[in-house]
């Protein structure tokens, strides 16, 4: 009686958030982040061919949320940089986590994308920005 | 000045955005990739080379100019294009450098007095052998302080030319005046501050540049190879330069 009281009373106690928590269970979570290290370069994020991220910032993670399935990743900026595409495989509930790297070469550019485990993400990305992707 | 290298660059440039734009794999993030990004070795080689140019600037050689002054206040060029390469290792942290820049075309200046007109070129080299510390800790770029000895040297040519008509088939009757060819060298201690990528393949093509400035070791006497100068004069070379550099680094 009482778990059935909780069961009614939970989306009220959870107000907002009761509906994240349902569609967490529904997609899945990417968290991409890139670190202070590096200069300025304007590298945007494409997913699936749309962009979801204008310029990926440094010192700064994104969380995007997505339905499951596989993903086409695309890092891209001016004519002076190359285009790298990643393939990704999600699963609803889970969270992924990338590095974007940036590689500077005569005349080119570079941003990779790197799968780190959740344990080097959530160290490297605790003092960062957060911004949410939509 | 003659910028041939810049037209250069830009074949270079388009040559390279091409060759890495023609076709983009797509690479699977299924699986963890902790260590998939290339870490640099401790040790790696490096080929220096243009089209990049390095500039210098020349605060030095005050003694000649003193003298220039007296004959209308010709002045020496200060500002320098070249054309450098050289070889480099890197073991950890450490790296060596041997660096040769070269003119390919004479800086000059000249003052109009009348029907005359007189001139001045120059041409500046150098030779140096550098020492460098990566200082400053950081994921994606070295910051070097270089220090080492070097050799400069400077050619000068003047000469005094009448805008008279001059007969090409009469040579035994010249419009003009030039002086001997007069030669400076110099052996130079060298400071420089640098940037330089680090490498995340094993051998990729970075760019790397250098902020330095060179000071004599004492002051030579100015020589010439056509005459014996009377009452020589001696100068130091004092240069500041800015050093853009192609290095092809291979990682050992």
């Amino acid at each position: 009686m009482v778990k059935l009281l909780m069961l009614i009373l939970l989306p009220f106690l959870l107000g907002e958030n009761w509906g994240d928590v349902i569609q967490s269970d529904q997609v899945a979570t990417v968290i991409i982040y890139r670190k202070r290290s590096g200069m300025p370069k304007k590298i945007g994020l494409r997913i699936d061919g749309k962009q979801v991220i204008p310029s990926l910032k440094t010192n700064t993670y994104y969380e995007h949320r997505l339905d499951p399935g596989k993903v086409l990743l695309e890092t891209k900026g001016d004519i002076f940089t190359e285009l790298k595409q990643y393939s990704l495989t999600l699963e609803a509930g889970q969270t992924y986590y990338l590095e974007a790297v940036i590689e500077y070469q005569a005349f080119t550019t570079t941003m990779h994308l790197v799968r780190k485990s959740e344990k080097t993400a959530k160290e490297a990305i605790k003092n960062m920005k957060s911004e949410q992707v939509k | 000045m003659n910028r041939p290298y810049s037209s250069f660059a830009l074949v270079l440039t388009l040559f390279l955005f091409c060759a890495t734009s023609l076709s983009a794999q797509t690479i699977s993030l299924d699986e963890l990739q902790e260590e998939e990004i290339y870490i640099p070795s401790d040790k790696s080689f490096m080929i220096l080379t243009f089209p990049l140019s390095t500039f210098s600037y020349q605060t030095g050689y005050e003694n000649m100019q003193s003298r220039l002054n007296s004959i209308g206040g010709l002045e020496q060029p200060k500002l320098f294009e070249h054309v450098s390469f050289g070889v480099g290792w890197r073991r950890k942290n450490l790296f060596y450098n041997l660096n040769a820049s070269f003119p390919i075309f004479s800086q000059r200046k000249e003052i109009s007095a009348g029907s005359m007109t007189r001139s001045v070129e120059v041409r500046d080299g150098n030779l140096d052998f550098t020492i460098g510390y990566a200082l400053l800790p950081s994921e994606r770029f070295y910051w070097i302080i270089r220090s080492g000895l070097g050799y400069h040297f400077r050619e000068m040519n003047l000469k005094e030319v009448s805008s008279t008509p001059f007969d090409l088939e009469d040579f035994r009757n010249p419009v003009g005046t030039s002086w001997p060819q007069l030669e400076h060298q110099s052996i130079t201690w060298d400071i420089a501050f640098e940037m330089m990528p680090k490498a995340m393949r094993k051998v990729s093509v970075l760019q790397s540049a250098q902020l330095g400035y060179k000071y004599g070791l004492g002051s030579p006497q100015w020589k010439s190879q056509e005459t014996t100068l009377v009452n020589p004069i001696r100068d130091r070379v004092s240069t500041f330069y800015l050093r853009a550099l192609i290095v092809i680094n291979k990682e050992n």
